[in-house]
């Protein structure tokens, strides 16, 4: 019943976001602006909850996320320009492209550990930029312009919570607990009967998915696409694993609390001009400082939590 | 809950305020936004377009403004990323409700900029990018420079008909929008005027060793070799290549334009020509009176960006006074009929399509310096 209860009051607190956005759009409080800010933290919450899939959870430590995200932010956009695809499927075959690149890739890929893999995967992710770069059905080097205005905040807000609720359900399915158990240790893992080179293909191309279709939202959210290594390339991975970090690995909570962070400070720092990249590394430095396992540090910020703490900080305060 | 906690949600809520709460609206004047490259790896063209835009406003304040009202310039930094060139241009448009746009600086920026003006109906021009695409996006984007295609165009027709070659070989970036594009109107046009192209060779951005694609080309032992790239690779070619023995006559393009050109040719870039949008030897009282003004202001010689910054407020200041007020469409339809400017890269006539008519520089370096060789106006569009 509790539990029941509690989920209701998850589903109550989402719509309501949704609806105060909207009531505050509508009132002009809340600027295109900042509905596009939003919409740009939506898309980057999935990003990283992806690649916390991936790096987190699963343990194989991969920088080439912005490949997938190409993968999907071009094949939707040629989708929906070429052949006047409706939106909603073009976001599913971006993903699905996405996916089972990712399936190709971490075949092989996946046999690698440690620094070895993230080079190999920091290549994959140059190889999917060298080829759009060539390919000029996209547009090659000129970029892919023309791209129609499709992502509402509305769909990248319900797009991040479908990835956060299958990744979050995933990752407590028995599938998750054996990622986990590969994470920890391998060895063990497969000794005791997990299959490993299985669930870290699995997770892989479950966060390459939600990596496409984040960048089917990105393109319909920029409306052009710049081959250039801070678009798509590994300027782009570092960004998302800069986010994964910050946030904590292996925290949901931690990637959500993140992508928001670091996607409106940027934002707050704009008029300080050239020491804006100055001050930004430098609120960076100092969260791995003083929190260097990242803001959640693995653990999860849920309801429950919330009240235990605000129960917890009371009961303290009456003793002191 | 402690203190600290107290304090930690108050800084919470008084960031979101921040955010949240409109830009006070000013007095009666002209509100400008910049959007310039000022950190990334552009940032040197950045801050040369900032340095000249500031420049140029503060003297057009200083003598009384525009229609009696003063320029109110806002600054924002786009790291010479599209994403965040976006997010500036919507905050520009949004909370400062900016009369025009000025800026980005470079192509991905522009781009990712443009559809955004064009859907809120603001007026945008940016005084640098050069990509060919830029106008097509609509008839509110408007640009100072010249075209990748026109700059090619111009290149071959001064290789063939002021140089008279016969047979020129290209070097090309393949992975480069700004060097393909180069590339392809180069051909194009130096084929049209008889010219062959003999031998052709590509590579990618970030290669640093050129022996092979240079071998390759020196066994076709061309007249000319055209590089249409940055500084940054234009210099290491020139240095590989002559020291490979090939004796071309070495063809550029505004790219080249760089302090550090010389070090990186390490001196092997004498006797090349480039196209460019000025050259300081221009005898014109506007060219020189914004050299010296520059130089005195910031200490160092202004480069093409700056010039061409400067005069991109110009024509907005010519197309403000034209229309007679700030009203988009009024704005728009001036800012593409405006003429006879006088600027630091010469007389600027803009045209519907958005991009102005003016006459290219031809320089050549002689004892390591840029000289003007020649001034070729347009032949067509």
């Amino acid at each position: 019943m509790a539990n029941k209860l509690s989920g209701l009051l998850k589903v109550a607190l989402l719509v309501l976001v949704y609806a105060a956005v909207q009531f505050l759009e509508g009132r002009g409080i809340l600027l295109p602006y900042h509905v596009q800010i939003l919409s740009l933290c939506c898309i980057n919450i999935i990003l990283v909850v992806s690649l916390n899939l991936i790096n987190g959870f699963t343990g194989q430590f991969s920088i080439g996320h912005a490949g997938f995200f190409a993968i999907g932010a071009y094949l939707s956009a040629y989708l929906t320009v070429k052949l006047q695809l409706p939106f909603i499927p073009a976001i599913i075959c971006g993903g699905i492209l996405a996916g089972l690149t990712g399936l190709a890739v971490g075949l092989p890929a996946l046999r690698l550990r440690g620094d070895y893999l993230a080079i190999a995967t920091l290549g994959f992710g140059e190889i999917i930029r060298v080829i759009i770069l060539n390919t000029d059905a996209v547009g090659g080097a000129r970029g892919f312009s023309g791209i129609p205005k499709y992502t509402t905040f509305g769909l990248a807000y319900l797009t991040a919570i479908i990835t956060v609720v299958v990744i979050r359900n995933f990752v407590a399915s028995d599938y998750g607990r054996a990622c986990l158990a590969v994470r920890e240790d391998e060895i063990a893992a497969e000794s005791l009967g997990v299959n490993s080179t299985y669930f870290k293909v699995l997770a892989f191309a479950l966060g390459a998915f939600f990596a496409g279709a984040a960048g089917a939202l990105f393109s319909h959210y920029l409306q052009y696409m710049a081959p250039t290594p801070s678009q798509i390339g590994f300027v782009k991975s570092i960004d998302i694993l800069i986010m994964l970090v910050l946030g904590g690995l292996g925290s949901i909570t931690g990637s959500v609390v993140a992508a928001i962070v670091l996607t409106v400070i940027p934002e707050f720092l704009r008029g300080f001009a050239e020491y804006r990249m100055i001050l930004y590394p430098i609120l960076l430095m100092a969260v791995m400082i003083y929190r260097p396992s990242g803001l959640m540090a693995g653990r999860e910020l849920t309801l429950k939590g919330l009240t235990e703490l605000f129960k917890g900080a009371k009961t303290r305060a009456y003793h002191s | 809950m402690s203190y600290a906690r107290i304090k930690s949600i108050v800084v919470c809520v008084l960031l979101v305020f921040a955010l949240t709460v409109p830009a006070l609206a000013q007095g009666d004047v002209i509100k400008i936004g910049l959007i310039s490259s000022l950190t990334g790896s552009v940032s040197t063209y950045g801050q040369s377009v900032r340095n000249a835009v500031t420049m140029a406003v503060d003297d057009i304040n200083a003598s009384g403004g525009i229609l009696g009202r003063q320029i109110s310039l806002i600054i924002l930094d786009d790291k010479g990323d599209g994403t965040e060139a976006a997010q500036a241009a919507r905050r520009l448009i949004d909370r400062e409700n900016v009369a025009l746009i000025l800026g980005p600086v470079i192509t991905p920026s522009v781009m990712a900029v443009a559809p955004i003006c064009q859907a809120a109906g603001v007026p945008m021009l940016t005084p640098t990018g050069t990509g060919d695409q830029i106008t097509t996006v609509g008839d509110f984007i408007f640009r100072g420079a010249y075209k990748d295609s026109f700059q090619g165009r111009i290149m071959a027709q001064f290789a063939a008909e002021n140089l008279g070659l016969k047979e020129a070989a290209i070097i090309y970036d393949v992975a480069n929008d700004y060097s393909v594009g180069l590339r392809n109107a180069f051909k194009t046009t130096f084929e049209e005027l008889g010219g062959k192209i003999i031998a052709e060779e590509s590579y990618s951005t970030g290669d640093t060793d050129f022996s092979a694609q240079l071998t390759s080309l020196a066994m076709r032992n061309p007249q000319a070799l055209f590089i249409p790239d940055y500084y940054s690779t234009a210099g290491p070619i020139l240095m590989q290549a002559r020291l490979m023995g090939m004796d071309a006559v070495m063809l550029g393009v505004d790219g080249w334009d760089s302090p550090d050109l010389s070090a990186l040719a390490g001196g092997f870039e004498e006797g090349g020509y480039i196209v460019n949008h000025y050259s300081g030897d221009v005898d014109s009282p506007v060219t020189q009176g914004f050299i010296a003004q520059y130089t005195a202001a910031f200490g160092q010689a202004p480069d093409a960006l700056a010039a061409l910054a400067y005069d991109g407020v110009m024509i907005v200041t010519k197309a403000l006074e034209a229309a007679g007020s700030t009203d988009p469409e009024a704005l728009k339809q001036a800012l593409g009929t405006v003429e006879a400017i006088e600027g630091a890269t010469g007389t600027i006539k803009m045209d519907p399509e958005g991009t102005p008519i003016k006459s290219a520089v031809i320089l050549k370096i002689t004892n390591g310096k840029w000289e003007l060789v020649d001034r070729i106006d347009p032949i067509g569009r």
